[in-house]
């Protein structure tokens, strides 16, 4: 660095800020060598003149206080290239929505302003350089596991973008059912009856290890795209006359057509099954047995209809003459009487209501297969009851944690023919992202230090994108294309071995002690830790309707609240501060699935260091917030600053949990098992 | 792995108690893969302390990649040299590392070390070996008798174990139980029926202190034998 | 004359995603937004998590418009239709009309000086949307529209970002591929007039419920009624109604209607909700689950209300209770009609199926999202994904050339 000092150019909005803002304190803030005072910075003209400012003053290390939106950010990158500056080297501060905007008292909103230009300043002196980006060569080549609709659907679509794509089949049954799409004479367009063992390496450049009839084999490919459905369990026509929905429909899929069900009745018993795919077959079966002379009864209590077309198929199953009954609380009675079923129902206003039928027909979901060894082999998290990855939504209906690993199809969630198709089709968009040929740089977001790295693999067991691997050097690897820039596993690293480049460890200590210390706020700060998913935008948008809170609240952003350890709550606490406030997305809507579970456990851990030390432990408190949800914010925000007013501890009247109360439960130790909160993976 | 977990914060303050300068000094090999003494937990701790002491109490921070041994315990000198105590986050063997470094200086142990074991899961680690300095692990099918038996049983079991479990601490698996259905596994129950003789113990701890020698890897000549 | 490889219609979860998906295929594409601001219905609805997130999806939206910043990126235009839109496969060409703003969103940072000179308030700065965060000058308020020469707005802008001259400009586009993603149309719930809604205070519809939280939060309640904590939602409003010439069920509802009682019943004490339904529509991801464990304040009855009228305590609603059979009165001071999802607003002259969705697309020209037919905002985002790899593949099909493939 030269001997100036960092750089520091203030923008006043075109003169809108004056008089929320002094500006010459915010030009006066200690530790900076040249200032420069703007009115247009995002504009051309502005970031133009700042360019030749820089260079001329000679700054390698650059702080721009302006405004929270992107043009601003935008601007700060083009002075950036312009001046040669490292992009890790300069930020913007927002003085616009964080402070002008929303602490009507310019004194107060001046002081906050001068905090957070500080410890921007203080930040970029800890700051990692920029890592050149990685070089990713990717296979060109997908692996579908599952030669399902929604898996030929996706291996079709792939083949007509031009990628080569492997069907595997791990059923090993029959293949004939489902004819492959595609050309057939292209080898690898018969799916091979095989089972995947083990993918390891990155989206663009996974390994699959298959085990096929040929013996194992390992195959690079790009992406897989998981597809696998319920065994095809075909039982022998006329030996049973209860069936399955789907054992049903794949019977008379195989035979054609059903003359042993001519003139018969077939009754559905759909009553725990509201799935639009349980009506959409139990509606194609009943019309056809109507069509054929016979007579179909649907026993229902919420018919799904949520799906394309199947109102419409509905009504004209009705018109049809196929009979639909709909039943409430009881399930129906089941008897027999000469060989045929009886079904009795309580219909409400009619009473007891009975049917006969020849073929009854249950409608349970159609259970996926164990899908244990895949997920393992995949490295995917199954949900609680067995099936795909998911009910989280920014997996929803495609993705996995695992970049470059898709899952569709009804292994994931009951979905309709149509459904399916849609999901393989999105899939093989998703997937050729990953796998299309052609060389693509990835940035690096995480840098491991070989000298520090104990080979503790913590990171590894935590990482939710599944980017830790142990490579053939003196410490693990994180694979830049699978690596998602959470900061999980660099807040669980024991050794503080891995640094993430957006948010280097020191860098966010060194911001938190400048945050802490400068002009006096209105109150005790308040540091609230913010994630950048969610916390963040709802913030700017209270910044853009100038909704006040209390200047004290001091906001800190971070990739995610995962990156968040112990000790980051901890030393604001034992600076002075009056509350840590953990902010960021719930559990369902996090992006790296386990962000605001990590920071329950760090906040749980500094919590108990804090209550031995005498400090309030229940002035560390977690809280969730949707990106849009400013609402929510400003209520936590005027809930935390009015628990801060009162200067009481485990005050609840704000929402979210105080970290001690929990920390209690936990803190038993076995007599020879050791057990600390900061390491533990399973909820 | 030795597994350590750190003192309770009273304690370690009460031991800190009328120093002026304190180096709390991590061990980044053992004590860091155990969550006990790392770079992060002295950090943690170092926090914790500035805060619980005051002003007047200046408390530093580092790391060494292993406290057992002479060269790494140099790096430090100059903070050791510092300070009126050295607060070790390395197991017994670091604080006493320490002490015969730097002859001059307080050290003290910042953690209790618990035991040789791995880590069961994340944020569980348990105990395997005893270091009893004689080991029969091939007559057990891989599962120490004297480490995970809590009366250290060589030839079956006490009689008190219930559902599997141990009478003296119920949420452990009785280890005579674990090596029964392991040697079932292997087809090697024939083992169960040799008797282990009562053991000499002299190899271990009760013989005294320890130490291996190995004259082949000595580096000076007149190296003290 | 303007080019792109691929025409993006409508910046709704399933154009941005589509858009964005073929941008980081290194294709020139341009998005055309006709309303002021980018991000379609869903970045005007509310979060609806409770203790946690209920898979809404509304945060899609706010991550699909942040993508919008990653490069390479889309062109997007704000305030400009398609009002023609013809050719074939590698050469289609639409004409834009883009309405004037008022204001240049390249030069406005929103400072929002111009926002406090206006003596009528006709310049708004759309706080609460994501992108472009630029004003919006309303000609149809301004003083100059009653032959005033007011320019405050113009001097105040530091920025010279005022522009006062009303009107279109026309423009046109030549594309290789085009995907519509022009959305739905909110079915118009005053044309069930037995319900009462624009003519009963306290009807409102689940859209009016959406939007009103998103800006005002619960307090959007109580300007609906004050005090009135008694809720009832109305299903299938313009969904599954022959008579209405809606046959078809539009899919989001019922989910909609659930996430939206569970919000309120908890952020407001001693609210109670009363979901009047047909069939519960419970597939979608995570919902299930939420209606197998109700919170106490939300009941559900089978059976669609017959009318809303006015009574001396509220609103009255007489409904038939499917499960007993029997005719029922209730009385609630806020009635949500859960309306069904139309067709989209016509797009120079493309196919339209039954209900005005898009059916029957010429080649070369993709529908993504619920312009096609009712879908959720996941199931959009994906929808987007679909619509961009069919793009794709008509480039592959035309052998155009397309970067990053060999």
């Amino acid at each position: 660095m030269s001997g100036t000092g960092p750089a520091l150019i203030i923008c006043t909005c075109g003169g809108a800020l004056a008089g929320r803002l002094v500006f010459d304190r915010l030009a006066a803030t200690p530790g900076f060598g040249p200032v420069m005072v703007t009115q247009d910075f995002c504009m051309p003209e502005g970031w133009r003149r700042a360019a030749v400012w820089c260079r001329q003053a000679g700054a390698d290390v650059l702080v721009v206080a302006a405004c929270g939106t992107p043009a601003a950010t935008e601007a700060l990158g083009r002075v950036a290239t312009a001046a040669g500056l490292d992009a890790h080297r300069a930020t913007v501060v927002d003085v616009r929505e964080a402070c002008a905007w929303v602490h009507p008292e310019p004194r107060w909103a001046t002081a906050k302003g001068v905090r957070l230009i500080a410890a921007a300043a203080a930040g970029l002196t800890e700051a990692v350089r920029t890592p050149p980006p990685a070089e990713i060569i990717p296979s060109g080549r997908v692996l579908v596991v599952g030669p399902s609709r929604a898996g030929l659907a996706a291996a079709g679509r792939l083949r007509e973008l031009g990628c080569q794509v492997v069907v595997l089949d791990p059923s090993r049954s029959d293949s004939s059912r489902a004819s492959p799409a595609g050309d057939p004479t292209s080898p690898d367009s018969v799916p091979i009856p095989g089972r995947l063992l083990e993918v390891t390496g990155q989206a663009g450049d996974f390994t699959a290890r298959v085990e096929t009839a040929e013996g194992i084999l390992d195959l690079r490919v790009g992406a897989v795209i998981v597809a696998v459905e319920p065994p095809a369990h075909v039982p022998p026509p006329d030996t049973s006359s209860l069936l399955t929905l789907l054992a049903m429909e794949r019977w008379i899929a195989t035979a054609g057509t059903t003359p042993s069900l001519h003139g018969k009745t077939v009754a559905f018993l759909l009553e725990d099954c509201p799935w639009p795919s349980a009506t959409e077959s139990a509606l194609s079966l009943a019309l056809s047995l109507v069509r054929q002379g016979g007579r179909s009864l649907i026993y229902y209590r919420d018919l799904g209809v949520a799906g394309r077309g199947l109102e419409e198929r509905f009504r004209e199953a009705r018109h049809a003459g196929v009979t639909f009954i709909r039943m409430e609380s009881d399930p129906p009675r089941i008897g027999e009487r000469d060989g045929r079923w009886v079904v009795e129902v309580d219909v409400p206003g009619l009473g007891l209501f009975a049917e006969t039928a020849d073929v009854l027909v249950r409608g349970d979901a159609a259970r996926p297969p164990d899908l244990g060894d895949l997920a393992e082999a995949l490295r995917v998290d199954l949900r609680p009851d067995g099936r795909g990855p998911g009910e989280r939504m920014p997996l929803e209906p495609v993705f996995t944690e695992r970049p470059g690993v898709f899952w569709i199809g009804p292994s994931r969630s009951p979905c309709t023919v149509d459904q399916a198709i849609r999901h393989g089709e999105a899939a093989a968009m998703a997937a050729l992202a990953a796998a299309a040929p052609g060389r693509r740089a990835v940035s690096v977001q995480a840098i491991v230090d070989t000298g520090r790295c104990a080979l503790c693999l913590t990171c590894l067991r935590v990482c939710p994108h599944r980017a830790v691997t142990i490579g053939d050097g003196p410490a693990i690897e994180v694979l830049p294309a699978a690596c998602q820039g959470c900061g999980v596993c660099a807040a669980a690293c024991p050794a503080g071995a891995i640094q993430m480049v957006e948010a280097p460890g020191r860098r966010l200590l060194a911001e938190l002690d400048a945050l802490l210390s400068g002009p006096a706020l209105d109150g005790d700060p308040i540091i609230m830790f913010a994630c950048a998913n969610s916390a963040v935008p709802a913030a700017r948008t209270l910044g853009r309707l100038r909704h006040a809170y209390a200047d004290r609240i001091l906001l800190v952003s971070v990739p995610c609240l995962g990156r968040i350890e112990p000790e980051h709550c901890l030393r604001p606490l034992a600076a002075g501060a009056r509350r840590v406030l953990l902010c960021g997305c719930y559990d369902r809507s996090c992006q790296h699935l386990v962000g605001p579970r990590r920071a329950r456990m760090a906040a749980e851990r500094a919590a108990v260091v804090a209550g031995a030390l005498g400090l309030d432990g229940g002035a560390i408190q977690t809280a969730s917030v949707a990106p849009v949800d400013w609402h929510r914010l400003a209520a936590l925000l005027d809930a935390v600053a009015a628990v801060a007013e009162e200067g009481g501890a485990g005050d609840r009247a704000a929402r979210g949990e105080a970290a001690g109360e929990r920390a209690a439960e936990g803190s038993a130790a076995g007599e020879r098992t050791v057990k600390v909160g900061t390491g533990k993976v399973a909820a | 792995m030795i597994v350590a977990q750190q003192k309770p914060l009273e304690e370690i303050r009460h031991m800190v108690a009328g120093f002026r300068r304190l180096l709390v000094l991590g061990c980044g090999t053992c004590a860091t893969v155990c969550f006990a003494g790392g770079e992060k937990e002295v950090s943690l701790l170092a926090t914790a302390l500035r805060a619980a002491l005051g002003k007047d109490v200046a408390v530093e921070e580092a790391t060494v990649q292993r406290q057992c041994e002479w060269e790494f315990l140099d790096q430090v000198r100059a903070g050791v040299g510092w300070a009126d105590a050295v607060l070790s986050l390395g197991c017994g063997v670091g604080v006493q590392a320490v002490a015969e470094r730097y002859p001059g200086v307080v050290s003290l142990p910042g953690l209790n070390t618990k035991f040789v074991g791995l880590t069961e899961a994340p944020g569980t680690w348990s105990e395997r070996c005893l270091a009893c300095g004689d080991c029969l692990l091939d007559r057990t099918g891989g599962i120490c008798p004297i480490a995970r038996c809590s009366k250290s049983l060589l030839n079956g079991p006490c009689g008190g174990a219930q559902d599997g479990h141990c009478e003296i601490s119920p949420d452990i698996p009785c280890a005579w139980v674990l090596i029964h259905e392991r040697l079932t596994r292997l087809g090697r129950t024939d083992l169960l029926e040799e008797i282990i003789p009562a053991r000499d113990w002299r190899p271990s701890h009760a013989g005294g202190p320890r130490r291996v020698v190995r004259p082949d890897l000595r580096v000076l000549a007149e190296q003290e034998v | 004359m303007l080019t792109c490889t691929a025409l993006v219609v409508g910046s709704g979860v399933a154009g941005l995603t589509a858009a964005q998906a073929l941008a980081a295929r290194g294709l020139s594409v341009m998005v055309v937004e006709q309303g002021s601001v980018v991000g379609g219905h869903a970045a005007g609805y509310a979060c609806k998590a409770g203790a946690d997130c209920v898979l809404c999806g509304v945060c899609l939206a706010a991550q699909g418009i942040r993508s919008l910043r990653a490069a390479p990126g889309p062109v997007v235009r704000v305030d400009t239709s398609v009002v023609a839109l013809e050719g074939s496969p590698g050469r289609f060409t639409a004409r834009l009309v883009q309405r004037a703003r008022g204001i240049d969103v390249a030069r406005c940072t929103a400072c929002g000086l111009c926002v406090r000179v206006c003596p009528v308030g006709a310049i708004s700065p759309l706080p609460w949307a994501e992108e472009p965060r630029a004003c919006v000058l309303d000609f149809d308020a301004c003083l100059r529209a009653s032959g005033n020469p007011c320019a405050l707005c113009r001097e105040a802008c530091p920025f010279g970002a005022v522009r006062l001259e009303p009107g279109t400009r026309e423009d046109t586009v030549t594309a290789a591929v085009v995907v519509v993603a022009t959305g739905f149309t909110p079915f118009p719930a005053s044309a069930k007039s037995r319900f009462g809604y624009g003519r009963l205070p306290g009807v409102i519809t689940t859209m009016d419920l959406e939007q009103g939280l998103r800006q005002q939060g619960t307090a959007y309640l109580e300007h609906q009624a004050p005090a009135g904590r008694r809720l009832a939602f109305v299903h299938c409003v313009g969904s599954r109604d022959v008579a209405a010439g809606r046959g078809w069920c539009s899919q989001v509802c019922c989910p909609t209607a659930l996430r939206l009682a569970r919000r309120l019943a908890g952020d407001v004490p001693d609210l109670e909700a009363t979901l009047f339904f047909m069939d519960l529509q419970r597939c979608a991801p995570g919902i299930a689950r939420l209606f197998r464990v109700l919170p106490p304040e939300i009941h559900l009855v089978r059976g669609l209300p017959a009318e809303v009228r006015a009574g001396t305590g509220g609103l009255v609603v007489t409904y038939e209770d499917l499960a007993t059979a029997t005719r029922c009165q209730g009385e609630f001071d806020v009635i949500v009609l859960a309306v069904g999802m139309d067709g989209p607003p016509s797009v120079g002259g493309l196919p339209e199926g039954t209900g005005g969705f898009l059916t029957d697309l010429p080649r070369g020209v993709v529908a993504a999202g619920a312009c096609g037919g009712p879908v959720s905002i996941a199931e959009a985002a994906a929808e987007g994904l679909r619509a961009a790899g069919a793009a794709l593949k008509t480039l592959e099909e035309l052998a155009c050339p397309v970067p990053g493939r060999h």
